[in-house]
């Protein structure tokens, strides 16, 4: 995608509508080329791990046959490029499955949990990108032992798994300050939007590893622009370090950021997994875990196609901003 | 890099600025918080109970159940045909009574009259023979719950009256019906918006959690809270986390160190229920060297069962006599857990042919946590007896599909069932899945001959001498029992303190003022 063949920009506005329109297409087939691709790989992952969701329904000590038996009703015992297969045609007419497990459609499952995941990747995205921007511009544009200090914070932070952040932070502030709840739990049948206070914590332990790692990214590229003759001149007339940071140093820094923050949305997808499981929280990333530990393929599938349309959506999105943005510096 | 230039004037504004904007966040998220707690106050609330729930939330009461959440979900919302008393053992609940013929293979049950679905139909046999045909079909998901009923010879001659046929004779059949045997309305398909008869009726529900309000209605008089609010946890830690902080009022089966921490804490409460749970060693009989009975009594004199007990479970639990299942009302109480003596051990081992020791492999996994720590220290223990074990530690996913029961000697893991469940399982010549090859014609004949008693009291000494028999010479090592634990916040009260389905009994829990 990064070597974009889109057509420069003309004079005619018609030329420019077709060029937007062939872009927009390359966009959704670049998308749904990622999704199916993503779907065939986690089926056939699944399949590869030890056990089947026949096994773990039947229970420990089953009798084989009866697992056999379950196996068929499943259709589980079609070969995995069958399975894979029906379930695309069938996903092309709408219907992406049932549950293995609970026999429930995977839409109604996806629903509630879309939105609670949402509620915690979107404002940890935006606030990790402003975040990060903001330290890396610092960073970059004054450099003193303490601009410094915020960049090895940012590489520690980096190398610690999202777990231990996650754990300390509800320690910190749960456990120690008790500013929030050290769980995140609604009532049932309530949206989690209700309760933002329960949103503190998981988007906190989301934002500081990614705002981290945007920081230990960006560093290079801001301070390459940062050393350029225009700007240590502007710097040396007097210019304040928030105008030179926002009119000389992060235009050009612009493709840079677009191509990290759209990396960072599937970072951060990921990062969810986890920290739904420590806080309780009931998103995708909990559904996820459930259900490749009861190899409930539908559902893994369908969570697979929601986190791989997301990211390629946002990596394609970037690229194209970058080729814009790219002729503009 | 440019020059650190001051930025004068503007940096004390930038600091204040920072600082109120972090105390308004700071008061708006604790005053959020605080006005949630006041909301909880009062005596006369709604009981937030937890349960782990690592799976996805199953709503069908007849499937394959391996949540607690489910377990303590679906038990306040349907009844049962045959309830528990407090001791666990088999009680009048949509059956008010009773009787079975000379043969123990014919069941009568009259069905109480005053029970209602909450959608304000009566209870009747349709029902019950709906729920029971449902559980039947469903054999393979939900581990043949119904056990040796033959629903095809089974019929409903009035309103109020079942008869069962069993495809043998079982006298113990109420104690296979105890607790699971869940009647929906006749016809009911969906359970996306449950109709039960049950002490409790949902309100509203989601993945993880579900509101219930107290059925006022219900023949078992009204229960003690206005509701339950019921949640599953993925996680065991994070549902301590919640009792602790007093996000929930209790949390039901936690591990050891959580309820050895709660016990040090004055705002909460740990309910102790007598084996909850085993984690045995199982020797297949037909491998060596546990084809050596001397090798098998070895291991059992060798085990220091006392000093598993305390650091396998902390102390929350009992020693054990090598009995899968001690609550069971036939379980014989008068047996010793054999007393750890090394130099008897290591003479059997002699005379059974190893006077060199022997060296075997424990295969073991993660599956549960109780798993790993009792392959270590027995592998300790045994050393000293010349029983020299090497541990090998398997995949959870796998272990029970692959390795449990299949090589010489593993470590299982049991719930609570009834024993005579526990025997057609694994221990007849029949059973699909023997753990320790225990195949003896004379046990099958003395097991069916017990079935066939319909003296309680006969038939709980047959299976007794059973259970005597193949505590002494058979595979299964049961060292000791976990507590079934719950933590629950100090002002919590009627906590059901029985064992087996007598664990899920919320209808006597409040929040007392």
């Amino acid at each position: 995608m990064t070597s974009s063949t889109v057509v420069a920009p003309a004079r005619a506005p018609r030329r420019r509508a077709a060029g937007a329109a062939l872009l927009f297409a390359r966009l959704v087939g670049w998308t749904i080329l990622v999704a199916v691709v993503a779907v065939v790989l986690v089926h056939i992952l699944v399949s590869l791990l030890p056990t089947d969701a026949a096994t773990v329904i039947a229970g420990p000590g089953a009798d084989p046959e009866r697992v056999e038996r379950l196996r068929g009703e499943l259709g589980l015992d079609d070969p995995v490029v069958v399975q894979i297969v029906q379930w695309l045609g069938a996903a092309a007419r709408g219907d992406v499955g049932t549950s293995l497990v609970s026999g429930r459609p995977v839409l109604g499952l996806l629903g509630e949990r879309s939105v609670v995941t949402a509620a915690i990747v979107i404002p940890a995205w935006l606030l990790a990108v402003l975040l990060g921007t903001v330290a890396v511009l610092l960073v970059a544009v004054r450099a003193t032992p303490r601009t410094r200090l915020v960049q090895t914070v940012a590489g520690t932070l980096c190398g610690i798994p999202d777990a231990i952040i996650a754990t300390v932070l509800v320690l910190v502030l749960a456990t120690w300050l008790g500013l929030v709840p050290p769980v995140s739990l609604t009532s049932p049948g309530t949206s989690i939007l209700e309760e933002p206070v329960l949103l503190v914590l998981p988007i906190a332990a989301l934002v500081l590893p990614a705002s981290a790692w945007l920081v230990r990214t960006l560093r290079g590229p801001a301070e390459d622009i940062a050393a350029r003759r225009y700007v240590t001149e502007a710097r040396q007339r007097g210019r304040g370090v928030i105008s030179v940071s926002l009119g000389h140093v992060l235009p050009p820094l612009l493709p840079a950021l677009a191509q990290s923050a759209a990396m960072l949305a599937g970072g951060i997808i990921a990062g969810s997994v986890v920290v739904e499981q420590i806080v309780a929280l009931p998103g995708l990333g909990g559904l996820l875990a459930q259900a490749v530990a009861a190899r409930d393929v539908p559902v893994v599938q369908a969570v697979a196609v929601i986190v791989a349309t997301v990211t390629a959506a946002g990596l394609a999105c970037a690229d194209a901003m970058c080729s814009r943005l790219e002729r503009q510096w | 890099m440019t020059p650190p230039l001051a930025s004068g004037s503007g940096r004390p504004f930038r600091r204040v600025a920072v600082a109120v904007v972090a105390a308004l966040a700071l008061t708006a998220t604790a005053a959020c918080s605080s006005s949630g707690d006041d909301e909880q106050d009062g005596s006369d609330r709604t009981v937030r109970v937890g349960a782990v729930g690592a799976g996805p939330a199953t709503a069908d009461p007849h499937g394959s159940l391996f949540n607690e959440s489910d377990w303590v979900r679906l038990s306040a919302i349907y009844d049962p045909l045959v309830g528990v008393d407090e001791d666990g053992a088999p009680a009048p609940a949509l059956a008010e009574s009773w009787e079975v013929d000379d043969t123990a293979s014919e069941w009568t049950f009259t069905l109480r009259d005053d029970a209602q679905f909450s959608d304000g139909s009566p209870v009747t046999s349709a029902d019950v023979m709906y729920s029971l045909g449902r559980i039947d079909e469903l054999a393979d998901q939900n581990g043949a719950r119904l056990g040796s009923v033959d629903m095809g010879a089974s019929s409903a001659p009035d309103e109020h009256t079942v008869v069962l046929a069993t495809s043998v004779p079982d006298a113990e059949l109420l104690t296979t019906l105890a607790g699971s045997s869940f009647i929906v309305p006749d016809g009911t398909e969906s359970f996306d918006e449950p109709v039960g008869s049950g002490p409790f009726v949902v309100s509203a529900q989601d993945e993880s959690a579900a509101s219930l309000e107290s059925n006022p209605d219900w023949w078992g008089g009204e229960p003690a809270s206005p509701g339950l609010e019921i949640r599953a946890f993925a996680d065991p830690r994070t549902m301590n986390e919640a009792v602790t902080s007093g996000e929930i009022d209790l949390a039901l089966g936690v591990e050891p160190a959580a309820a050895a921490t709660a016990e040090d804490n004055d705002d909460l409460q740990v309910i102790r229920r007598p084996a909850g749970s085993t984690t045995p060693l199982l020797m297949r009989l037909d491998e060596p060297p546990f084809d050596e009975p001397g090798v098998r009594e070895a291991v059992k004199l060798a085990i220091d069962r006392e000093a598993l007990v305390e650091n396998v479970y902390l102390g929350f639990g009992q020693e054990g006599a090598d009995l899968p299942q001690p609550n069971d009302p036939s379980a014989p109480n008068d047996l010793e857990p054999p007393a750890r003596d090394v130099e008897t051990a290591e003479q059997a081992l002699a005379e059974a042919g190893y006077p060199d020791g022997v060296d075997i492999t424990l295969h073991t996994s993660a599956a549960y946590p109780s798993m790993v720590p009792t392959a270590t220290l027995v592998a300790e223990q045994l050393a000293e007896a010349g029983i020299r074990v090497e541990i090998a530690e398997e995949s959870p996913d796998t272990y029970w599909t692959e390795t449990y029961g299949q090589v010489p000697f593993s470590v299982g893991y049991y719930s609570q069932m009834p024993y005579p469940v526990w025997v057609r399982q694994t221990a007849l010549s029949d059973s699909a899945f023997n753990e320790t090859q225990w195949r003896r014609p004379d046990f099958d004949s003395a097991f069916e001959e017990a079935m066939a008693t319909t003296d309680t009291d006969q038939r709980r000494e047959q299976l007794a001498d059973l259970q005597r028999e193949m505590a002494a010479e058979g595979g299964v090592v049961a060292w000791g029992h976990g507590d079934g634990l719950t933590v629950a916040s100090s002002d919590v009260d009627g906590l059901s303190k029985g064992p087996g389905f007598a664990r899920l009994k919320l209808t006597d829990v409040a929040i007392s003022s």
